[in-house]
């Protein structure tokens, strides 16, 4: 999250918002954004509800998030997918950045 | 007899939990530190290495009881520190779901509407004609 936080004005560069979502209440986000210095918004999925629909659900601690990233593009398609097989590694900012910026440079080629 | 060698396993046992400590606190938000620990690793290993080098001379050399046992003590704990973040590095951080039971391919994202931090209400289609980013997470514990 710092991470991303670090590089927030970058992704904004590329026209990419950043959403976080956890398990925790609002209450808990307000305190971790804060703490944080967060500019983007932490959503509070309680009832696990869209954690399940991206099939993402992991059942220990009462349910929670395995972490991962999805881009989703402008159409609401997902464009990209990163999955971690370790919790304590998370997708490198810089990867995502590269990543999304050269999907874009290859959809521009397209429309061209 | 040095009476400093004495105090090697406090000191074993201060280093030791001061690395492992320092990576929760400090490196794990340090990419380059979070994805290659192994200096860790090393680091506390060392420090483990030397409390027991200290512990073992204690009880060699001197009768006092309580001193033994205080560096018997600091010596273990020196130890564990290394093996419980070693043993988390390597085997519990991979206790996670299979990565194939993801969503994931080229398909129209799940649409959701889920409360932000200032309880308002927020849609994935909000961001619709932008590309978002959406970040899952275990929860900040």
């Amino acid at each position: 999250m710092q991470v991303l936080q670090n590089n927030y004005r970058e992704f904004k560069k590329l026209g990419t918002e950043i959403v976080a979502i956890s398990v925790d209440s609002p209450a808990e986000n307000a305190k971790v954004r804060g703490k944080l210095g967060l500019e983007f918004e932490i959503l509070s999925d309680s009832s696990k509800q869209t954690i399940k629909d991206y099939k993402l659900f992991h059942d220990i601690k009462g349910g929670i998030a395995r972490p991962a990233e999805y881009l989703i593009g402008a159409n609401g398609k997902i464009v990209q997918v990163w999955i971690t097989e370790n919790f304590r590694v998370r997708t490198r900012a810089e990867t995502l950045l590269q990543q999304i910026k050269s999907l874009q440079l290859a959809k521009e080629g397209k429309d061209k | 007899m040095k009476k400093t060698t004495l105090w090697l396993p406090f000191l074993g046992f201060v280093l030791s939990f001061a690395i492992c400590f320092s990576y929760v606190t400090y490196f794990v938000f340090d990419e380059q530190v979070r994805d290659n620990p192994w200096a860790i690793i090393v680091g506390s290993f060392c420090a483990a290495v030397i409390a027991i080098y200290g512990a073992v001379f204690t009880v060699r050399h001197t009768s006092r009881r309580v001193l033994k046992t205080a560096n018997f003590i600091f010596a273990l704990l020196a130890v564990f520190f290394p093996i419980i973040f070693t043993f988390f590095v390597a085997k519990l951080s991979y206790d996670l779901p299979s990565k194939k039971l993801a969503l994931q391919g080229d398909k129209v994202a799940p649409s959701f509407t889920l409360l932000d931090s200032q309880e308002r209400e927020v849609s994935l289609k909000d961001f619709a004609g932008r590309n978002v980013l959406v970040v899952f997470y275990r929860g900040y514990w």
